[in-house]
C-alpha cells in the first residue's frame, strides 16, 4: 500500500513537474490551446475528427471486457476533405468498421455488412462552448494524470438532471484527442469504460494501412444500404408522429426516412443529442401484430420498444440511446400519432 | 452485472416512472408500471412519499418549510384519522399508506400552501389504482382486432447484459389462446426484439458517430451486442 501511494505521488509529482516545465519550454510544440473546460471538450471533438492516430483501447461493460484498435486520418479528395477511419474488434467474433467520409460500413463475420451513406454532414463546431451545453452539465477541471504513456487533463462532466449521464473524461495534454473515458449513472455507478492502452500519432499512414481502409468493396446484391438522401427526406409521407417529450438540452442532429432494418417498410430514425450524450428515435408501421412492450438495459444503452395505433394501423416506436432506461422510457410513451393533415384525396 | 444489478436497473426505473408521476409527465405505461407496484412495494411507497415531499418543497421555495418536522406532523395525523369503512379484515399496510399520501396532501392543504398540481396528480394515481383493482376491470384502452394478443413482454435474462422486467401492463388475454400459444408467441417475440434492438442499436451507433462528440465510441458499444 505504502509503495503503491509512493508510486502515485512521484506520479503527482512528475506530472506537476511535467506541467511547470511545459508551461515554459512546451507551449511552442501544443497543438490545443484549449483553457476552460469547454475549450477542453471542443478540442477533444476536434481531435477526434482532425488528427491521423493510431492505437488500441479497451471498452469494458459490466463483465465484458473487449480491445479495439483504431486508425484515423483525414485526406484531401475530390470534394474537399473526408475523413478515413477503421476500428477493428481484436477479440471474439472479428467486427469492423470502416468510415470513408459519408460512408460507413459496418461488418460482422458471417452476417451481410451494413453500409450507410449520407448526402451531407451537419458542420460540428462550438458545441461545447455555448451556453446550452453549461446548462445541463457542469464542467470540473481536475488533476493531471497519465494515460497510455501521455500526458492527460481530467475533466468532470456531471449533469444537471437525472436525463443524462455523469462522465469523467481523461484529455490528452497535448492533442485534446480522449484518452480515457468513465461513464457513471446518477448514483455513482460506473456504466463503461473506454480507456487507450497505446496511441500515437504518426504524421502519415502508411499506404498499406490506407488501402485497407480506402479498398471499395463493390456492393452486393443481398448487402443492407441504407442510403440518406435529402430527395428522400422530402418525400410525402404517408404517416406521421409526433414525441410528446424529449428531455431539456437534447437537440435535433439529424431526421431521416430510410429502408427499415427489420422489415420491409420504411422508418423514420431521427437522433438527438446534448452535444456528449445522444440516442435515436425509430418510428416505422408494424407487422407483427404483437403488441408487445420491452425495456432493456443493454451494457450502457438503454432500449425501449413500444407499439402505439392510429386508426387502425400500428406503429413501433424504439428509442435506443446512451441515457437513462426512466428517461429512453418517457421518450417513447410520449411519441403519437399527429393529427393527419387532411389530404385531399385523389380518387 | 446479473440479478442484482438488473434489479437496480428495475429500481431505477420504477423511481424515475414514479418521479415522473409525481410531476404530472408519466405516461401511461409508467403510470401503470407504478400502480402495479405501489402496493407490494414498501420501497416505492416511501420513495412516494419522499418525492412527494420533495416535489412540494421544490416548488414552494425550499427555505420556507425546511423547520417543519413533516413526519411528526403526518404521523400526528394519521393517529386521529380512523380506519375507513372500506378497509375489510384485512387492513393492510398499503391502505394505511395510501392514506399517508392522502393526509400528507391534507397537511399541506391545512398550511394553506398546498401543491396543487402535485397532489392533483396523486389524487389521480390513488384513483385509477382503485379502479384498477375492481375485479375483472381492465384498465387497458380497448384492443384493436381479434388477432392481437396484449401481453406484458419480457425479454429472457441472460440474452443481454442485463435482464428485463416486464412493463407491467395488465393482460388482456382471449380465452382462445392456450398457454403454449402464449409461450411460443413470446418466443417469436423475444427474437424479433432482439434482431429489432440489435439492428436500431447500429443504426444509432451510426447516426451518433456523425453527430456527437465523442466519435469512435459509438461504435465500441455495439460490442455487447455483437459478442451475442
Amino acid at each position: 500500500m505504502i509503495s503503491m501511494k509512493g508510486i502515485f505521488q512521484a506520479g503527482r509529482t512528475l506530472a506537476a513537474l511535467f506541467f511547470s516545465l511545459s508551461l515554459v519550454v512546451g507551449e511552442a510544440s501544443a497543438t490545443t490551446k484549449a483553457d476552460t473546460p469547454e475549450q477542453w471538450l471542443e478540442a477533444m471533438s476536434e481531435a477526434t475528427r482532425n488528427l491521423t492516430y493510431r492505437g488500441h483501447f479497451v471498452y469494458q461493460q459490466g463483465a465484458n471486457l473487449e480491445t479495439l484498435s483504431i486508425i484515423h486520418t483525414r485526406e484531401a479528395g475530390e470534394n474537399g476533405q473526408r475523413e478515413l477511419e477503421r476500428i477493428r474488434y481484436q477479440d471474439g467474433l472479428p467486427r469492423e468498421m470502416i468510415r470513408r467520409g459519408k460512408e460507413i460500413v459496418f461488418a460482422t463475420s458471417g452476417r451481410e455488412p451494413t453500409r450507410f451513406e449520407h448526402e451531407s454532414l451537419m458542420p460540428m463546431v462550438g458545441r461545447f462552448t455555448g451556453k446550452e451545453f453549461r446548462k445541463f452539465y457542469n464542467l470540473k477541471p481536475a488533476s493531471l494524470d497519465r494515460i497510455a504513456n501521455r500526458e492527460a487533463v481530467q475533466l468532470l462532466v456531471i449533469p444537471t438532471d437525472r436525463h443524462r449521464y455523469g462522465y469523467q473524461l481523461w484529455l490528452d495534454r497535448r492533442t485534446g484527442l480522449m484518452l480515457k473515458s468513465v461513464m457513471v449513472d446518477s448514483e455513482g455507478r460506473i456504466i463503461e469504460r473506454i480507456q487507450f492502452t497505446d496511441l500515437e500519432f504518426p504524421e502519415q499512414l502508411p499506404d498499406a494501412e490506407l488501402s485497407q481502409i480506402k479498398a471499395v468493396k463493390p456492393v452486393s446484391a443481398n448487402e443492407k444500404l441504407v442510403k440518406l438522401t435529402d430527395e428522400d427526406n422530402k418525400k410525402p409521407a404517408e404517416w406521421s408522429w409526433k414525441s410528446g417529450w424529449i428531455p431539456d438540452g437534447f437537440s435535433l442532429r439529424s431526421q431521416s426516412r430510410r429502408k427499415s432494418p427489420v422489415s420491409d417498410q420504411t422508418v423514420d430514425a431521427v437522433n438527438y443529442s446534448d452535444g456528449l450524450a445522444s440516442f435515436s428515435v425509430f418510428v416505422e408501421p408494424d407487422e407483427t401484430r404483437v403488441l408487445s412492450q420491452a425495456t432493456e438495459q443493454i451494457g450502457s444503452m438503454a432500449a425501449v420498444s413500444k407499439v402505439f395505433r392510429s386508426n387502425n394501423s400500428f406503429f413501433h416506436v424504439t428509442v435506443v440511446g446512451e441515457i437513462p432506461l426512466g428517461t429512453a422510457e418517457r421518450i417513447a410513451v410520449s411519441v403519437r400519432p399527429e393529427e393527419q393533415k387532411q389530404v385531399q384525396a385523389i380518387k | 452485472m446479473g440479478e442484482k444489478s438488473s434489479h437496480n436497473h428495475a429500481r431505477e426505473r420504477l423511481r424515475e416512472s414514479l418521479s415522473a408521476a409525481m410531476d404530472g409527465e408519466a405516461s401511461e405505461l409508467e403510470m401503470r408500471r407504478v400502480l402495479d407496484r405501489l402496493d407490494s412495494d414498501d420501497e416505492l411507497r416511501g420513495a412516494a412519499r419522499r418525492y412527494q415531499m420533495v416535489g412540494d418543497l421544490i416548488r414552494h421555495e425550499a427555505t420556507d418549510y425546511m423547520g417543519i418536522d413533516l413526519s411528526a406532523g403526518i404521523r400526528e395525523q394519521l393517529k386521529d384519522e380512523h380506519v375507513s369503512s372500506e378497509s375489510s379484515q384485512n387492513a393492510t399496510a398499503d391502505q394505511v399508506d395510501s392514506k399517508v399520501v392522502t393526509l400528507f396532501n391534507r397537511f399541506w392543504e391545512r398550511t394553506g400552501q398546498v401543491a396543487v398540481a402535485a397532489s392533483v396528480t396523486f389524487a389521480v394515481i390513488l384513483g385509477v389504482k382503485q379502479y384498477n383493482a375492481e375485479p375483472g376491470t381492465e384498465y387497458l384502452a380497448d384492443a384493436g382486432s381479434q388477432a392481437t394478443l396484449y401481453q406484458p413482454f419480457q425479454v429472457k435474462p441472460g440474452g443481454y447484459g442485463a435482464s428485463s422486467i416486464q412493463a407491467g401492463y395488465h393482460s388482456k388475454q382471449h380465452s382462445s389462446i392456450s398457454s403454449e400459444q402464449l409461450a411460443q408467441a413470446q418466443d417469436v417475440a423475444t427474437r424479433a426484439i432482439r434482431e429489432r434492438f440489435r439492428a436500431y442499436a447500429l443504426q444509432h451507433a451510426e447516426l451518433s458517430t456523425m453527430y456527437s462528440g465523442q466519435a469512435s465510441l459509438p461504435f465500441a458499444r455495439l460490442t455487447t451486442f455483437e459478442t451475442q
